[in-house]
């Protein structure tokens, strides 16, 4: 290995390099028994309950960004899709898919950064597979992911479970990955004071759950942002979402970036938030326990469920003015005059 | 026509340029088109460039004339408090918003 | 939207302790209702219906961004006029961005807002209907196309690609074009050249009211605009009968300006005033029109898809023109499109953007015409008025809502 400094196309060929890479690089990392086997599959004690399985495919760029990388984005993401149902999530699969010539020490990078974010979540790297596609045919680096967990009994979290009525909260600041990934990306951000929020948030879920067992409805919050997670939630369903405009938890830097561009925070990508309904009765307790996890300190009530209008998100300001929240529709692209 | 931000000097790098905060971060700013700029000056930048200083007099004087405008008097001033919260459940129940809080005379929120 | 701080989410200022320079002054919840309840008498006292218009895509984006048409009374209507540079940008000058980015050796460094606009060549087989090439279709096609957020920051693209030809598409109105001509005046690297696609708003403005079924009885003047050019250029507007009020974009701002106009519609006075005063002067910025003067000369547009109106752009003039992308490359400029086909078929943007017509009587708004498979410039552009119809519902009007608890409506309205 200390031949190579980068990825050539022989590491995903399945010979002596690929051994190498995956022994010296990944299961080091990843310091995990079941792949340390380095058997085609990896057989596992079922903790028990509902199982939870899901997918993710992961490309950002760049690679590595204020805040993070593709590897704690791939392990938090996978996380975060697991908890939001109320799974407690325990295994986790990474394929890596590389470009030749991406750079050893930045995949060991990748990988250390994936087995921090494995720690805090408190689940293990299980299984993995590599594959080196040409220069140019690649982004550097792609990571799709498959996650398991387990759904405790008496766990029923749902769109099913919304009704009017239900308090809208959310764990802090918004559009915080998606601003600070385009500002780094076009250089917009030259002291580095905008960073990505991502995160894995199993043990906020937990705390959440245990101070709300009435939680309905959870949703972490990705590409398309609030915006997204509110319109899927209303879409076709007999009431509507309103958020209220002075609620809503910014960072001042992203408020000022996004004005610059012209892309509002609310449609804006998020990698550490998830939205929360919960019943009125809940609320409080559902907001003192999420500003008592260090992932929930700046959380918020940030709106609620109605009867009317159905199928709609609107934003209320304070002023008592009502706008739409549409449904992001495609990329956004930085504004001028 | 245009999107155009008010921030704060916080560096002069020369007659033609400065360092804006804006929010937590910093932007470069093209200051030759206003006199010469010093720290803690507010401008307004547009396009990467400083179109007009915004002064503390001038911004006061502005303030008042729409206070004026508003006809607000001290005593709404003092009225506006940190219980105003303009999402609470309403007394009144109005679908058809000003004109008929208007003609309904005291609506809650009619601070 | 209001920035948090670590203990949690800020409550709007009172206005009192917010400093008169910061924005968030101009947003009190206060001053909005007090402001709002003026607006109100007034428009009482006058008695009638009246149409007041504005000519700022970013006055377009307050008005949606904060539903500040739900605060004015039913009779007082605030129309959109022209006021998206993008959306009246001659379709052949984006031609020429497309051409000039798929030749070898030349990067085009445009606006992010541009990058989406269709010109006027037809793009065969994409897209099924009348599609045209926009530079994202240039870059998709092998073009070299970077976004850039000033013109400054297109001079830094040059210097550090010195084997490159790069070519800024200077968009915008008279607030933009001072800093190309800033740059112009200050050695600007030899491998820059400007496509020269800026457009001045005030012939346009002062030829809305000769229009037929023009019925605005006031303008509100757009806040940074006036900052370059001063309140001056629009003195004719009086005159001819027409309100006029300069207004900033906060919501207290334009506010203001609303309940000027209907002050001077009610006592029958028309003027120009100004409730921007902390930015803006009737003299303007004399240094940016000194530079402005200097390297640009007035120059008849195109208006895209309404007409030729002399005097509203800018040309380089002899002793800058080296720097004129249609000096360096006219093949990139040739066009065959006219007025009529400057849109495609069916399309309402020149209609809309001279406030003629509203969004949502445009049959095609928000059916066959929507962000994601735009017709026009109106829908793509940020400026806008159609796409900021559609992102914030303006054409639903006030929404009125029922809570669980069987609560209606809000409180402060």
């Amino acid at each position: 290995m200390a031949r190579y400094e980068t990825i050539r196309l022989a590491h995903g060929s399945g010979g002596r390099l690929t051994a190498e890479l995956v022994r010296d690089l990944f299961v080091e990392a990843f310091a995990s028994e079941p792949l340390a086997a380095l058997t085609d599959a990896a057989v596992l004690e079922n903790p028990g309950g509902r199982l939870a399985l899901t997918t993710d495919a992961h490309s950002v760029t760049p690679w590595r960004f204020p805040g993070g990388d593709i590897g704690r984005l791939a392990v938090a993401g996978t996380v975060n899709d697991l908890a939001v149902m109320g799974a407690r999530p325990h295994y986790l699969s990474a394929a890596f898919l590389l470009e030749e010539g991406f750079r050893l020490d930045d995949l060991a990078e990748v990988a250390a950064s994936m087995k921090r974010a494995a720690d805090e979540a408190d689940v293990t790297i299980v299984a993995g597979d590599t594959k080196v596609v040409e220069r140019g045919k690649g982004d550097g680096i792609y990571i799709a992911t498959a996650g398991v967990g387990t759904v405790p009994d008496g766990r029923d979290i749902g769109p099913h479970r919304l009704e009017p009525g239900g308090v809208l909260l959310v764990n802090g600041t918004l559009g915080d990955h998606g601003i600070a990934v385009m500002a780094a990306r076009d250089g917009l951000d030259p002291s580095g004071s905008l960073r990505s929020d991502v995160a894995p948030l199993t043990s906020l879920v937990e705390a959440l759950l245990a101070a709300a067992p009435g939680t309905r409805f959870l949703r972490d919050l990705t590409r398309g942002g609030l915006a997204a997670v509110a319109n899927e939630m209303v879409a076709g369903r007999p009431f509507g979402v309103r958020l209220f405009d002075d609620r809503l938890p910014l960072d001042p830097g992203v408020v000022e970036l996004s004005e610059m561009l012209g892309i509002d925070p609310l449609l804006a990508a998020n990698e550490g938030k998830l939205l929360a309904a919960v019943p009125p009765g809940e609320a409080d307790a559902a907001l003192a326990a999420l500003r008592g996890h260090p992932l929930g300190r700046a959380a918020a009530v940030v709106g609620d469920l109605l009867v009317e209008p159905q199928g709609l998100a609107l934003v209320e300001t304070a002023y008592g003015s009502r706008r739409v929240l549409e449904m992001p529709i495609e990329e956004q692209l930085p504004r001028i005059c | 026509m245009c999107l155009g931000i008010a921030c704060e000097v916080i560096e002069v790098e020369d007659r033609d340029s400065c360092l804006l905060r804006v929010g937590t971060g910093v932007q470069r700013c093209f200051t030759g088109l206003v006199d010469p700029v010093a720290p803690g000056d507010w401008l307004l930048m547009h396009a990467g460039f400083a179109v007009q200083r915004i002064t503390p007099q001038e911004a006061t004087a502005n303030l008042e004339l729409i206070r004026r405008a508003a006809l607000l008097q001290e005593d709404d001033l003092r009225t506006s408090d940190a219980d105003h919260d303009p999402h609470a459940d309403p007394e009144d129940h109005s679908e058809t918003g000003p004109a008929a809080g208007a003609a309904s005379g005291d609506s809650r929120g009619d601070v | 939207m209001t920035p948090t701080d670590e203990s949690g989410p800020q409550a709007a200022g009172s206005g009192r302790s917010a400093s008169a320079t910061r924005p968030d002054a101009y947003r009190d919840p206060v001053l909005v209702a007090a402001l709002a309840r003026r607006i109100r008498r007034l428009a009482g006292d006058l008695g009638r219906p009246v149409k007041l218009m504005h000519i700022c895509g970013t006055h377009e984006h307050a008005l949606g961004r904060f539903a500040l048409r739900d605060l004015l009374p039913d009779d007082v209507q605030l129309l959109a006029g022209p006021g998206c540079p993008v959306c009246v940008c001659d379709g052949r000058l984006i031609d020429a961005a497309v051409r000039l980015a798929s030749e070898p050796g030349v990067m085009v460094a445009s606006f992010g807002d541009m990058l989406a606009v269709p010109g006027t060549l037809p793009l065969a087989g994409e897209r099924p209907g009348d599609v045209r090439m926009s530079l994202l279709d240039a870059r998709a096609g092998g073009g070299e196309v970077r976004t850039v957020m000033s013109v400054f920051d297109a001079a830094r693209l040059a210097a550090e690609h010195p084997e490159r030809q790069v070519a800024f598409f200077s968009v915008g109105f008279e607030t933009t074009v001072v800093a190309t001509a800033a740059l112009l005046r200050r050695h600007p690297p030899e491998n820059l050249s400007v496509i020269e696609a800026n457009y001045y708003t005030p012939p346009a403005t002062r030829l809305l009211p000769s229009l037929p079924g023009f019925q605005a009885d006031g303008l509100l003047l757009p806040g940074h605009a006036t900052a370059v050019t001063g309140t001056g250029v629009y003195r004719e507007l009086p005159r001819d009968g027409i309100a006029c009020a300069v207004a900033g974009f906060e919501p207290a701002d334009m506010l203001a300006g609303v309940a000027a106009l209907l002050e001077q519609i009610l006592e029958g006075r028309p003027r120009i005033d100004n409730a921007y005063g902390r930015v803006v002067s009737p003299e303007g910025n004399p240094r940016a029109l000194a530079e402005l003067a200097e390297v640009f000369e007035p120059a008849t547009r195109r208006w895209r898809g309404i007409a030729d109106i002399p005097d509203s752009g800018f040309d380089l003039r002899p002793a800058f023109k080296r720097h004129s992308a249609r000096e360096r490359s006219p093949h990139a400029f040739a066009s065959v499109a006219d007025a009529s086909t400057e849109h495609p078929a069916g399309c309402r943007c020149a209609e809309v953007t001279l406030g003629a017509r509203t969004p949502d009587a445009c049959p095609l708004f928000g059916r066959r015409c929507t962000p994601d498979n735009p017709f026009g410039p109106c829908m793509v552009s940020h400026e806008g008025t159609c796409r900021a119809w559609y992102l914030y519902g303006t054409a639903r009007g006030r929404i009125p809502v029922r809570t669980a608890e069987g609560g209606t409506g809000h409180g402060a309205l």
